[in-house]
């Protein structure tokens, strides 16, 4: 069986992202970058089927410049076979990157491909959504289980909503999305690193997969919140109480 | 009078296989040659299987490897330490090896003899009655520490939980090969050439004089047979002995005096480095198999005599989580010979995280085995494999991200000195010190209060001091004790660049894991500097006479002695005398010092969760509630935080401090 694991190149997650000055752009100077968490949980979850089924292929697909080789080459040092970088460098939106995904997709004929919920970035988390209706698959969200049938026509999905777990089953091909319960991934060390930098990265150009149709959407500007006021340490329900009338919240 | 002495030199010896008839004799060199092929056989597969290891580290120089064989193989000074058992096995090896040398003077009389053509060589005379009296001596020592031993597990006193029945079986096994060999002697004595009267000069055997004296009344005939009897018994079982030694624990009869001769030189604080040139090279990092080990690390477990003293001060051992050291070895030298994988259900990565890496181990065993070691060189496997997960990982990736392990910016790191007037190292011009503020020192909310004290004790004693600022990051310390290396090696790396950049006489920290690896592990990367810990440099502001305290009433308290300080870096005294000069009367909780009880934080289970057995911080402390105290003092955030929580689970009013805290109560002027 063939997994394709969807991975994105996001700011590691303790950073402390900036503004620039003209509130354009993201001050992305000094800060170091790593696979999106909710993909690493994906490439795990990936790792885990291989291992359980005994026999599997785990291809990593990102789209983006070369410096996302680097998150790609983590994902093999965790385990994953294979990786293919579409490459581009600059603004796409979700609509475009899933365009350029859905194309990988019907060249690698993968038997499931998992996602992240959302990339922490910009936690849009419309990328696998769009991928599974471009390809006509079914898809199950917010993972926090996955079950694959014996012969792996299928699987049984734990999804966590709002209102608790909700199970769903659905045939593969499919589009899984990792949410945060699923696993905890294993860690990609350097000798990990080493083997990964022998395995293959196949690079494809993003114009060879077909129109990718205009940008539908774009950021116009960043601006930064404010700083929350400090807050108070209250000893009991009544001064709670006293303070929220006082702050006329009540 | 030349002559007297000939004839007194003569007549003064005794027929070596007496009454042993030509079938016995056969028998006993049949037994012989398989018991010695067996054993041989048995060693050599031993050794095969340590040159299967990885060479590594330095060679220990012939005088020093002799100095070490006669300190503790010989004296047995290590082994002194664990009272009646120590006295036991010391009396045991002292018999057992002068009752050894008698049987190879036997030998050597009797084959030289048959050799040279000649009646006697050398076991006649005063040397005959010498060798007789010490035998007899050294033979009751044999039979006292075994008795004692015996006891011992009679009694259940400690019965170790791994004793296990052919332990039992060995010392019976040695016993009745004594006692056979005294009663041999006596009824020897009583038969052979008519009795007592032909050989008073056997009175030098007293023991065997004395049972000789007690079997008088039997027949001649009767005591031959009872002798020959008994000569067979005592051959055969020594026999089987022989051919045991190299399959069971008592190999450590050959292999413990190897180690402590040649074992390498290596602090428990100190770890063996892997480069990265090395893992390119050999795609091998950390140990699957039991090859991936060194080829003394290999020797060294065959050392093991199953003391499980190493298990007995083992804090996870202790709090009932599934890591045994011993049991870590002794898995280790049983897969040595195959080529299986080390990790599995026995070496499960539960045992392998339970570690603290306190040291606690290395320090009691009495054969030098290094089971931290062996232990880190398995996690380096686990992170290899990526089988490192949750808080411990995400710590892992901070320190190496952020550089540190709590993921805080690293543009925070100083912000604790905002305010204190506390120069960086490009405002001052050579300092005296580099204050090595550390990670918990820099970010953690109590350990800053520690790292503010310090600076009110600097500042009052007038000392030009300098930190590195924005540029100090994690010493590496998690990340080697966890395993990856590699993300040490970066660490170190930076932090000995932007150290060997600097101008400045000595290091300052208030953490001993920092001190321990500035210390000690550095100057294998090249770093090498003058480190001290803030309770040595303290005490030295007080002798010198450069602080001075001001007296306040005496509160009853105990010191918490942080592994990495004291047992790792003999720093034990420096707590105490500064604690006792703020006026804290130190009363000493049952394991302190070097035996000091770890507080459960190192060797990255700060990071990690505790979810099986008691908890380590928890048990600590209630060791030291034993001493009653007012104060509970440590020297290390670590343990700070262990010993907080810890009061805290419990809710009591004792207050932990950190030395320089209470040092810095006591400066003139402060509120105290
Ligand atoms: C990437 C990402 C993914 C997320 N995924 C999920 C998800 O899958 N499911 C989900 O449910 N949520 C999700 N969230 C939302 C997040 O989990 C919630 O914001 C969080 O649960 C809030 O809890 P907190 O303790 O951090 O509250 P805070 O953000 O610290 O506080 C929230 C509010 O709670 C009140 N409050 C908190 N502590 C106190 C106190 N001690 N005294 C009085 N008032 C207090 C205050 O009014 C405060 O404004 C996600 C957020 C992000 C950024
Ligand atoms: S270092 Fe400490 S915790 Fe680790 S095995 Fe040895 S005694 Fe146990
Ligand atoms: S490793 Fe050392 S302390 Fe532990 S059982 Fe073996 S000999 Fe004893």
């Amino acid at each position: 069986m063939k997994l394709l694991v969807t991975l994105k190149r996001t700011p590691q997650r303790d950073a402390r992202i900036r503004i620039s000055e003209e509130g354009d752009a993201l001050d992305l100077d000094n800060v170091q970058f790593e696979v999106n968490p909710f993909d690493e949980l994906a490439v795990e979850e990936a790792l885990r089927i291989k291992e359980a089924r005994g026999e599997a292929e785990v291809v990593v697909v990102s789209v983006g410049a070369e410096e996302c080789e680097q998150q790609l080459v983590s994902a093999m040092a965790m385990g994953a076979d294979r990786a293919v970088r579409v490459h581009h460098d600059g603004e796409l939106d979700s609509l475009q990157v899933a365009k350029a995904l859905a194309a990988v997709v019907e060249r690698e004929e993968p038997d499931l491909v998992l996602s992240g919920k959302l990339a922490v970035d910009d936690e849009c988390g419309q990328v696998p959504a769009m991928l599974a209706g471009l390809l006509g698959w079914p898809q199950a969200s917010q993972a926090s289980d996955i079950e694959l049938s014996e012969d792996a026509s299928g699987a049984t999905v734990v999804c966590e909503v709002d209102a608790g777990l909700e199970t769903v089953s659905l045939a593969l091909p499919a589009v899984i999305m990792a949410d945060l319960r699923l696993n905890e991934p294993r860690y990609a060390s350097l000798p990990g690193i080493m083997k990964a930098k022998k395995k293959p990265i196949a690079t494809l150009g993003i114009e060879e997969l077909g129109d990718l149709g205009p940008a539908r959407s774009r950021v116009t500007g960043f601006r930064a919140l404010e700083d929350k006021p400090p807050g108070i340490k209250v000893g009991s329900v009544e001064e709670l109480v006293q303070a929220l009338e006082e702050k006329k919240l009540i | 009078m030349d002559k007297l002495n000939t004839i007194f030199a003569a007549t003064v010896t005794r027929e070596i296989l007496w009454n042993v008839p030509t079938w016995a004799r056969a028998l006993m060199y049949i037994l012989f040659l398989a018991a010695a092929v067996f054993c041989v056989l048995g060693i050599a597969r031993r050794v095969r299987s340590w040159r299967r290891g990885r060479e590594a580290g330095e060679a220990v120089s012939p005088g020093k490897a002799w100095r070490r064989l006669w300190r503790d193989a010989v004296l047995q000074v290590r082994i002194w330490r664990s009272g009646a058992a120590g006295l036991g096995h010391a009396l045991v090896f002292w018999g057992f090896l002068v009752l050894f040398l008698g049987t190879c003077i036997v030998a050597v009389e009797d084959y030289g003899s048959w050799l040279l053509g000649r009646e006697h060589l050398f076991f006649t005379g005063t040397f005959y009655l010498g060798v007789s009296f010490a035998l007899e001596v050294f033979g009751i020592f044999f039979l006292l520490g075994l008795v004692l031993a015996l006891s011992r597990r009679r009694s259940g006193e400690r019965l170790r939980p791994l004793s296990r029945p052919v332990d039992l079986a060995v010392l019976w096994l040695f016993l009745v090969i004594g006692l056979s060999g005294f009663a041999t002697e006596g009824l020897r004595i009583a038969a052979a050439g008519g009795g007592l009267e032909s050989h008073p000069f056997e009175r030098w055997s007293f023991v065997g004089w004395w049972l000789a004296t007690g079997l008088q009344g039997l027949e001649v005939n009767v005591l031959t047979s009872l002798h020959l009897g008994f000569w067979v018994g005592h051959m055969v079982l020594s026999m089987v002995f022989i051919a045991l030694i190299p399959y069971c624990k008592l190999r450590h009869i050959f292999f413990a005096p190897v180690n402590i001769a040649l074992r390498e030189d290596r602090k428990a604080g100190r770890y063996l480095g892997v480069s990265m040139e090395e893992v390119e090279e050999t795609g091998r990092y950390g140990a699957a198999v039991a090859s991936d080990f060194t080829r003394r690390q290999l020797m060294s477990f065959d050392a093991c005599t199953e003391c499980a003293r190493c298990q007995t001060v083992c804090p996870a051992t202790a709090t009932g989580k599934p890591l045994s050291p011993m049991k870590v070895v002794l898995d280790i030298a049983g897969s040595s010979e195959g080529g299986e994988s080390l990790h599995g259900d026995e070496i499960s990565p539960d045992v392998l995280w339970a570690c603290t890496s306190c040291g606690a181990c290395v320090e009691e065993c009495p054969v030098y085995i290094d089971q931290l070691g062996a232990i880190v060189d398995l996690r380096r496997h686990l992170v290899a494999e990526g089988e490192i997960r949750g808080s411990a990982q995400a710590a892992l990736r901070s320190v190496a991200a952020a550089g540190n392990p709590w993921g805080m910016p690293r543009e925070d790191r100083a912000d604790w000195a905002e305010g204190l007037g506390v120069p960086t190292i490009d405002e001052v011009d050579s300092p005296e010190l580099l204050f090595w503020i550390g990670c918990a020192g820099s970010y953690d909310r109590r350990s800053r209060k520690v790292t503010e004290a310090m600076v009110r004790i600097l500042q009052a004693a007038g000392v030009r001091f300098a930190i590195l600022g924005k540029g100090e990051c994690c010493t590496g310390d998690p990340a080697r004790r966890m395993g990856d290396e590699f993300t040490y090696n970066e660490l170190a790396g930076a932090n000995i660049e932007s150290l060997s950049a600097a101008t400045f006489e000595r290091v300052l920290t208030t953490c001993p894991h920092c001190f321990n690896a500035i210390r000690n592990e550095y100057p294998d990367l090249g770093g090498n500097y003058d480190v001290v810990h803030h309770s040595e440099f303290i005490e030295e502001l007080l002798a010198s006479g450069r602080l001075v305290l001001e007296d306040g009433a005496a509160v009853r308290g105990t010191l918490h002695d942080p592994c990495y300080l004291a047992r790792q870096n003999d720093v034990v005294e420096a707590p105490r005398s500064v604690l006792r000069s703020t006026g804290l009367d130190v009363v000493e909780p049952e394991q302190s010092g070097k035996e000091g009880f770890c507080c459960g934080a190192g060797g990255g289970r700060m990071w990690m969760e505790e979810d099986t057995g008691e908890r380590i911080n928890s048990e600590r402390w209630s060791q030291l509630q034993e001493t009653d105290p007012e104060t509970v003092a440590v020297g290390c955030p670590f343990c700070m935080t262990m010993m907080t929580d810890a009061r805290d689970a419990v809710d009591s009013p004792v207050e932990v401090k950190d030395i320089a805290e209470l040092v810095a109560e006591r400066l003139p002027g402060s509120p105290a």
